[in-house]
């Protein structure tokens, strides 16, 4: 928590000093800007898993905050989130997020811009205590332009999260870089990376013997991707984007299976199981949005997404929580379609002096195969929100 | 001595323009329109007023045609008819205040109903004279001056008031070719589509102007303002 407020006091340090000196010009220009959307949402099964339970709830997005420019090289950004998801029967991972951050844009010299950000998470699901998390992170990055129309951006992340509850205490150090290009013809493309490095200081290891340094045997995770985004405006108002993603987690981290009993090590011992390398694995992604914007507040966009994730180590189970025979390592692939049309509300667009007013309707459905039966799930979601903005 | 070459260029185009009507055949289409003599009579005078304005009088008499062929009521044809010469009249004020700025008249009759569409979608001469000093500096024709007014009038009816589109447009004018002003359009809808409030996406679409002015193919601020907004 300390690290928390560390951070917070960071942020507006960085903030103060973005501030130009006395008397210079123009005048800093502040603007405060909400970002609301909140509908009842319908879900065919609301824990993503074989449980398929149905339910009805309501979602609720929001973001509030003040965009300030302090000169023409500086500009910052504060702003608060609120993210609640609550469902009335299904409601064991009812959450609310609550999320303070803040950005400070500097533009050092002509071609080169400096964007340090900062933030706290606070995570709360009412009827799972356990899983309160409070997530610190901070990211300074620093953003190029290599020609008038490429682009090379590179920086450093932190972040950490701690559960008073909960034994998944963990901090994460990473890098990143992303080359960007306007091809022109209304062409843009880009490359992507980023590596982290996560460690979970409550998580000994179940075997010693699988860690570097054995005097302290807790997991550690190495998560990297690479990727490559290309967008293509076919009109003005019509843009596709695709893109492809391959990641690689690779942990030390392990998992002690307690056998076919499922029962504790001290009443049936001998038919437990150490699995090791339970986390690692990789992932291919590939994602597409086609996007059409009718008139103002008003557009459709279609999406979809497919990802294939294989694990090195851990093994499939079935809807007995038994390894499947013969063992297989878990395998899922993933495909998630969306639908969204947004539209302003007639008479509120007409009237409203300011900001936006409007409906959002939402389709997805989303179908995971896999050979771990708690995860070979199909859902549909369809939310109803009401939208504004400023 | 350019203004006086223009002036003398646009009253000789004045004088040719709005072939004159034919009032026998327009009686024989209001007759058949079952307009009754005062309604006819109203009618004849509207056509007159156009062609003593020099306006292009084929076209009120498209709408009397097209009124009939649709079995409109004789009075609503005659509304129709009295607004569309209402835009005309402002259309040509608009000219008459472009050829005294300075900017050459070509095409009149063209950009006559050009404007005259855009002020029958809400856009108002006010809103297309504040584009005028822009476009005399960038040395623009009417042709360009008329083309702006119908992107206000398409991006009004896209939702984007004059008010907000304005001084965007009057950039565009003065600086882009003609038939590239309808980008704007798009361009307003990705703005609105990255929740830029009316004065930001005043700003941003300022920059994209400038930027494309130099370069068509330049990158875009708009794309630079959509990575910034979702963390790219």
């Amino acid at each position: 928590m300390r690290s928390a407020w560390t951070a917070a006091a960071g942020c507006a340090a960085a903030l103060w000093a973005a501030s130009p000196a006395a008397g210079a010009s123009p005048a800093p220009r502040h603007r405060a800007f909400w970002d609301v959307s909140l509908g009842p949402v319908r879900s065919t099964n609301v824990y993503r898993d074989s449980s398929e339970e149905a339910d009805t709830g309501y979602d609720l997005r929001a973001r509030v905050g003040l965009r300030s420019r302090f000169s023409p090289r500086t500009f910052a950004q504060l702003h608060y989130d609120l993210d609640a998801l609550s469902f009335r029967t299904a409601n064991v991972e009812n959450r609310r997020d609550h999320a303070f951050a803040g950005l400070v844009r500097h533009r050092l010299r002509d071609p080169l811009t400096l964007e340090v950000k900062a933030g706290l998470r606070l995570s709360r699901f009412p009827n799972v205590t356990a899983f309160d998390s409070t997530t610190t992170y901070g990211q300074g990055a620093l953003k190029g332009y290599l020609t008038t129309r490429t682009t090379l951006e590179g920086g450093l992340a932190y972040e950490a999260t701690s559960y008073p509850d909960y034994d998944l205490d963990n901090h994460s150090v990473g890098v990143f870089g992303t080359l960007a290009r306007d091809f022109g013809r209304r062409t843009f493309g880009e490359l992507s990376m980023a590596f982290r490095s996560e460690g979970y200081s409550e998580r000994l290891l179940r075997d010693p013997t699988s860690t570097e340094t054995p005097d302290d045997p807790r997991r550690r995770d190495h998560d990297w991707f690479a990727g490559a985004r290309v967008v293509r405006d076919f009109s003005l108002v019509l843009q596709l984007e695709a893109a492809y993603q391959y990641g690689r987690l690779s942990s030390n981290g392990d998992s002690l299976d307690f056998g076919p009993f499922q029962s504790a090590l001290a009443d049936v011992p001998g038919d437990e199981r150490l699995v090791s390398d339970f986390y690692s694995h990789r992932r291919h992604e590939i994602r597409a949005r086609l996007r059409r914007l009718i008139r103002r507040g008003s557009s459709v966009t279609l999406a979809a997404r497919f990802q294939d994730r294989a694990y090195f180590g851990r093994l499939a189970r079935d809807a007995n929580e038994q390894f499947l025979s013969p063992e297989e390592k878990r395998h899922d692939r993933a495909i998630l379609v969306s639908a969204t049309v947004d539209v302003p509300i007639p008479v509120l667009a007409r009237h409203a002096r300011f900001g936006h007013f409007g409906l959002r309707l939402r389709l997805a459905r989303e179908m995971n195969q896999s050979n771990e039966a708690l995860y070979d799930y199909g859902s549909t979601v369809a939310a109803l929100s009401f939208t504004s903005w400023f | 001595m350019r203004k006086a070459a223009i002036f003398i260029l646009w009253g000789a185009v004045r004088l040719s323009a709005g072939p004159a009507f034919d009032a026998a055949e327009v009686r024989g289409l209001l007759d058949k329109g079952r307009f009754t003599p005062p309604q006819t009579q109203a009618a004849l005078a509207l056509l007159d007023r156009a062609e003593r304005g020099g306006l292009p009088t084929s076209m009120l008499v498209n709408r009397i045609r097209e009124g009939i062929a649709r079995r409109a009521e004789p009075k609503a044809v005659l509304g129709v008819v009295e607004d569309r010469l209402q835009q005309l009249e402002r259309a040509d004020d608009v000219v008459r205040q472009c050829a005294a700025s300075g900017i050459a008249v070509r095409e009149r009759e063209r950009s006559l109903l050009t404007l005259a569409d855009a002020f029958a979608q809400g856009v108002t001469p006010g809103d297309v004279l504040a584009i005028l000093p822009a476009a005399a500096e960038g040395k623009r024709d009417v042709e360009t001056i008329a083309r702006a007014a119908e992107t206000l009038g398409r991006l009004a009816r896209k939702g984007f008031p004059p008010k907000d589109t304005r001084d965007v447009v009057s950039a565009a004018a003065a600086a882009w070719p003609a038939d590239r002003l309808d980008d704007l359009v798009g361009l307003f809808l990705q703005a609105d589509a990255l929740r830029l409030a009316p004065d930001e996406a005043r700003e941003v679409l300022l920059q994209e102007v400038r930027d494309k002015k130099k370069d068509p193919g330049a990158g875009s601020a708009l794309r630079r303002e959509q990575d910034r907004r979702e963390g790219r």
